[in-house]
């Protein structure tokens, strides 16, 4: 990319108003507290009304990933990117299976965290000490991940006017004081705003992109010239791959505790339904959209490496912004959108962890504190959270990186207890758990054992090492709980 | 159903800027859209049914 600013000063200033007009938001969350209690906290009260609900979900959904990752990828590999079309719908169609059951039973056990739940469904302690801290490890690899992406993005759009460093610190300190101040709400209404920026950004992107480079009806002679690769079908293996990626993906993301929590604050079930029914076809005005915008511009610049095809979407509009010097706002929109995507993702997965902290292992340690003593503690949590996160993220060595990428390797692991727990109630706490122990070391195993050098493919024919680890984790339960289960059969 | 399994040869053939195998993604996407869309409509009551839990 260019040493100029992306942003010149009107643009830096926009973006830090916005910025710090999300504190507004978080005195706003602080004000409309019903009680000082957890569900209050980290549920809303348990009100969350729809048009909140949905963009909520929708900005957490969708992070950085969707407005940098997705169009890069397409820039790559071309059309083969509409995977990511066809993973983000699979999430819905997979909150579908427990997300009704589950809704119902957080109201009538009152559940905050997901380690409520598996606590109320399996008696464990142990299950759901494990559970909670795969869910923390799994959220704060995707924290460091988001808080680095931020990082980059800022001092790549201001060419280091705001460093690396600066940016993580601000952009964290923001988070956590909107989040500490007014919890789920505050990051449930910053979410909304982030939600809407980001809606609007793609699709105003996408529109003039489209507009004025001719849509991908004019550029296709020129791509079948340029990269005649794209109108190549998948070969086997990368179909298998491709179905991989559709499920590793969708199980990972379907699970993820901020989104559960989300299930948890829905008014009530019709609420829950129509922002799930909404958000199914989501990807196709979101990450179809950012996939195109990739592929145009694989026939517009050419010869980008892998880090510089990642910002194909913002050289387009730098082009653009060349050639029209009326829409050089849509740099500052673009970017904008990219942090509030990531933020969104931060806050939720922050929000998340203090209250797993929280509940879930600090109660049980604890159980006679007051909920005005489990909520100081969850936003001290908070804060301790986020400065660990920041020291990690700006100081931790490239080598050991790729540790911090485990993210939906292990949450897979996490799925056929919730999944399976939610209908089957001859399943056992004891396959459970042996499931997630051989179900992990197996994903682990082949992820660290390829990057230290040992002679095992990352994907074995074509299969993500989460999607083997999966494979044995379920062969695992139901080879335990075999007995249980052919009775239920017979009893069905 | 919604891997390209079946297309196996290139061609330079595309519909709306989409390769055919690219539409055929797309819109096995699209349909499983629909579907989630409806089931969720139809058979919410039944998937949050304390009815569904086998004993």
């Amino acid at each position: 990319m260019d040493s100029a600013p992306l942003l010149n000063n009107d643009g830096i200033i926009f973006l830090f108003l916005y910025l710090f007009s999300l504190i507004g938001v978080g005195l706003l969350g602080y004000y409309s507290k019903k009680e000082d209690s957890l569900g209050d906290f980290y549920l809303a009260g348990r009100g969350m009304g729809g048009f909140v609900l949905f963009l909520t979900l929708y900005a957490t959904q969708y992070s950085g990933n969707t407005m940098i990752g997705f169009s890069g990828r397409a820039y790559r590999q071309g059309f083969t990117a509409l995977v990511t079309v066809t993973f983000m719908c699979a999430i819905i169609g997979l909150y579908f299976i427990y997300a009704p059951k589950l809704h119902d039973l957080s109201r009538k056990h009152s559940f905050i965290t997901l380690g409520d739940f598996i606590y109320h469904r399996f008696q464990s302690i142990h299950l759901t000490i494990i559970i909670s801290i795969i869910s923390i490890i799994a959220l704060g690899n995707y924290i460091l991940t988001n808080l680095k992406a931020i990082g980059f993005i800022i001092e790549g759009a201001t060419a280091g006017q705001v460093s690396f460093v600066n940016a993580i610190i601000i952009l964290s300190l923001i988070m956590v004081i909107y989040e500490t101040l007014g919890g789920m709400r505050s990051v449930a209404w910053t979410d909304m705003l982030q939600g809407l920026l980001l809606l609007f950004g793609v699709i105003v992107i996408f529109y003039i992109i489209y507009e004025q480079y001719g849509g991908l009806n004019a550029i296709s002679s020129q791509l079948q010239i340029n990269r005649p690769d794209f109108w190549t079908p998948p070969d086997w293996s990368d179909k298998r791959l491709w179905l991989s990626t559709i499920l590793v993906v969708s199980i990972g993301v379907s699970v993820y505790p901020h989104a559960i929590q989300r299930i948890y604050s829905a008014k009530d079930s019709s609420t829950l339904r129509k922002s799930l029914q909404l958000m199914v076809f989501m990807p196709f005005v979101t990450t179809l959209f950012m996939v195109i915008v990739g592929i145009v511009g694989a026939s517009q610049i050419e010869g980008l490496d892998r880090n510089n095809s990642e910002q194909i979407s913002i050289l387009l509009l730098v082009d653009l912004a060349e050639k029209i010097p009326n829409i050089s706002w849509l740099i500052v929109m673009f970017l904008a959108a990219a942090i509030a995507a990531i933020m969104s993702t931060v806050d939720s997965a922050l929000l998340a962890i203090s209250s797993t902290v929280t509940q879930d292992l600090f109660r049980k340690i604890k159980p006679d504190s007051s909920q005005k003593e489990l909520l100081l503690f969850g936003k001290s949590i908070s804060w301790v959270i986020m400065l660990v996160a920041v020291i990690m993220a700006i100081n931790l060595p490239q080598t050991i990186w790729q540790l911090f990428q485990i993210k939906l390797e292990l949450l897979c692991q996490i799925a056929p207890a919730i999944f399976l727990g939610v209908h089957i109630k001859s399943i056992s706490s004891k396959s459970i758990l042996i499931g997630i122990y051989i179900g992990t070391l197996i994903a682990l195993s082949i992820m660290i054992g390829n990057w230290i050098g040992f002679p095992i493919p990352i994907k074995p024919f074509g299969i993500h090492a989460g999607l083997w680890g999966l494979i044995f984790n379920c062969l695992a339960i139901f080879t335990i709980d075999r007995h249980k289960l052919k009775s239920s059969i017979k009893l069905a | 159903m919604t891997v390209p399994w079946f297309f196996i040869n290139t061609k330079m053939e595309s519909t709306g800027g989409f390769p055919n195998w690219a539409l055929y993604a797309l819109f096995s996407t699209l349909i499983y859209a629909i579907s989630i869309f409806y089931f969720l409509h139809k058979y919410w009551s039944i998937s949050a049914s304390e009815k569904t839990l086998k004993k």
